[in-house]
């Protein structure tokens, strides 16, 4: 255990505070998914993030990646997006009079990739982002390229627009750790918004923390010690979205581990060393929502996941 | 003693004073159980049933006793799995989750545990073992213990169960008698239909013994005999002999000078009084 990692532990709570400054600074409002944000990059997950147009997605992962020193790249999914377009190709280059084959990366090679609508994008492409998210690395004709760490995928997906679009299948929704949802602002923070962003300068961010600094959060964050007793609540709590009534298909055991991971990145981020049921209970719905399957009959009564998730709460008493 | 793992001496300490506190409530319990098993006995008068059919054998005549500590102890027992022991149930929901969660990952050295096991010994440091037990639930139970050992000591020396006399125990001894009528049914091959139904016992009944008529009343249990109602006096049956010259004389069976007609109840109801 080196001093440094003890120096980042300590200093844990004031990096947060200043990553959140940081953060507020240019975003208005959407606490909520700023937080599971913070969380999914902590805990070392991809995150789906879902709203309307014009919410601030983009500004979000742009601001959290400048925060923290990380490479950013974005990459705007269309039907004709191919799987080389993200993973990059090999290129002939000629040097010298002679020719020489070199691999051009692709925007999957930063440290947060932002695929936005990435529902618009075949699933060929959809799948090219598999190995990169699961494995992380990239596999280019017979040669393994591993991306840098941290690596963290953020994708978005428009809820309305629905034609042309081709909804992700349930392996590789399976594969965000959470599903993070951007709501309207209210008034006051909508009146802010327009403050802020209606002159003629608008707000920066400073880099708060490093890159190593992240690797090392995210390291500690999964040191943070749970219960046994929390971690068959967790497992108590997935298990039950397989045979809960109104859901077709349940949550799998990557859930559990994902509420279990999420819980603790939660826990340190909220400057706590161990976890709490309230972790477990917030992050159960980020986590579960695009992981359970409603049947017909329950979509038809208008039932939502989240309705599920709360119903299986209270249910288990979490 | 600068390890933060010293938690778990603490907790320890914690662990020893709720086991004993836990073994309390079981005797408190099961001495409460056994008082209340004992008061509803002396109530429908069991102890002074076993003391007048047993009084020459200790054990069953205090069986009422002895059973209502039997009780006591296997209710209490049940009681005691049932109940949730959990010690970190003792503590405020934060440091519930805290000291559940650092000793479930006692064996963990990361710097988050240690952290942890930090400020858990902090916070377990300033408790006493003594004041996180819930004294309440002794209270509570020594009240019930001191109301219930009255009322038991009471109903022992009032006259509730004093005037037992045999015809109290009629019901017991109907069901007794109906085991037995069952139990012969069942083993003997098919006899003789006999107009006896219900108990012979605690009811004035009349028995005929040459044309004479005899009231009697018959009592259940061994050797207990049957008091007969003083009537005329009747003529003996046997025929006297003199002095010096004693001599077999041909007797009259008993059973030749019954009506014929009430043979079969008189022989079922000394066959009755026999198994007794």
């Amino acid at each position: 255990m080196t001093e440094d990692l003890k120096a980042i532990y300590g200093r844990a709570p004031d990096i947060f505070q200043r990553l959140r400054q940081e953060i507020d600074r240019v975003m208005v409002g959407q606490t909520v998914a700023i937080e599971q944000l913070m969380v999914a990059i902590l805990a070392g997950g991809h995150a789906l993030l879902e709203s309307n147009p014009g919410l601030a997605k983009t500004l979000l992962v742009k601001t959290a990646a400048r925060t923290m020193g990380l490479g950013y790249s974005r990459i705007q999914c269309t039907p004709d997006l191919m799987p080389a377009d993200i993973t990059g190709t090999t290129i002939i280059e000629e040097t010298d009079g002679s020719k020489k084959f070199r691999f051009e990366p692709g925007p999957v090679f930063a440290n947060i990739v932002l695929a936005d609508e990435i529902n618009r994008a075949s699933p060929k492409t959809q799948s090219a982002l598999l190995e990169a998210m699961q494995e992380r690395q990239v596999t280019v004709g017979n040669r393994t390229y591993l991306l840098d760490r941290p690596f963290f995928i953020l994708a978005t997906q428009n809820p309305i627009e629905m034609e042309g679009t081709f909804p992700l299948p349930e392996a590789q929704l399976d594969r965000f750790l959470l599903k993070i949802f951007m709501e309207y602002p209210s008034f006051e923070e909508e009146l802010a918004i327009l403050e802020r962003y209606s002159g003629r300068e608008e707000p920066t961010v400073e880099r708060t923390v490093s890159k190593e600094e992240v690797i090392a959060l995210q390291g500690l964050s999964r040191d943070i010690p749970v219960s046994l007793e929390l971690k068959k609540d967790a497992v108590e709590l997935v298990m039950a979205t397989r045979k809960w009534d109104g859901v077709q298909y349940g949550a799998s055991p990557r859930a559990s581990i994902g509420l279990i991971v999420s819980s603790k990145a939660r826990a340190f981020l909220m400057g706590r060393n161990y976890v709490s049921k309230e972790d477990l209970h917030v992050m159960a719905y980020p986590i579960l929502r695009h992981r359970i399957i409603l049947s017909f009959e329950a979509e038809r009564k208008g039932l939502t996941r989240d309705q599920v998730v709360t119903d299986i709460l209270k249910h288990l008493g979490l | 003693m600068d390890s933060p793992y010293e938690f778990l001496v603490y907790l320890k300490k914690i662990k020893v004073a709720h086991h004993r506190f836990e073994i309390l409530i079981w005797i408190l319990n099961g001495i409460i159980i056994s008082l209340l098993v004992y008061a509803f006995a002396l109530y429908i008068g069991l102890p002074a049933f076993t003391r007048f059919y047993w009084q020459d054998f200790l054990p069953l005549a205090v069986s009422p006793a002895i059973l209502s500590v039997l009780i006591g102890i296997i209710a209490a027992s049940l009681l005691r799995r049932r109940r949730s022991s959990d010690l970190f149930g003792l503590f405020d929901p934060e440091l519930r989750e805290k000291a559940r969660a650092a000793y479930d990952n006692r064996r963990a050295r990361s710097l988050p545990m240690q952290s942890l096991a930090a400020e858990v010994r902090a916070n377990l440091a300033k408790i006493r073992p003594s004041r996180v037990l819930d004294w309440r639930q002794v209270k509570i139970r020594m009240a019930l213990l001191v109301l219930l050992g009255g009322a038991t000591t009471i109903l022992a020396y009032s006259q509730i169960s004093a005037d037992i006399t045999p015809s109290d125990f009629q019901s017991i001894a109907d069901l007794r008698d109906r085991a037995l009528d069952i139990f012969a049914n069942q083993t003997a091959e098919k006899k003789v239909e006999v107009n006896l139904s219900g108990n012979i016992y605690g009811k004035p009944s009349l028995a005929v013994l040459n044309e004479e008529k005899l009231e009697i009343v018959l009592y259940p249990g061994m050797a207990a005999g049957s008091r007969a109602k003083a009537t005329e006096p009747t003529e003996r049956l046997f025929k006297p002999s003199p002095p010096g010259d004693a001599s077999a004389v041909p007797a009259e069976l008993y059973i030749e000078s019954l009506p014929p007609q009430n043979k079969e109840i008189i022989k079922k109801y000394f066959e009755n009084l026999a198994k007794g």
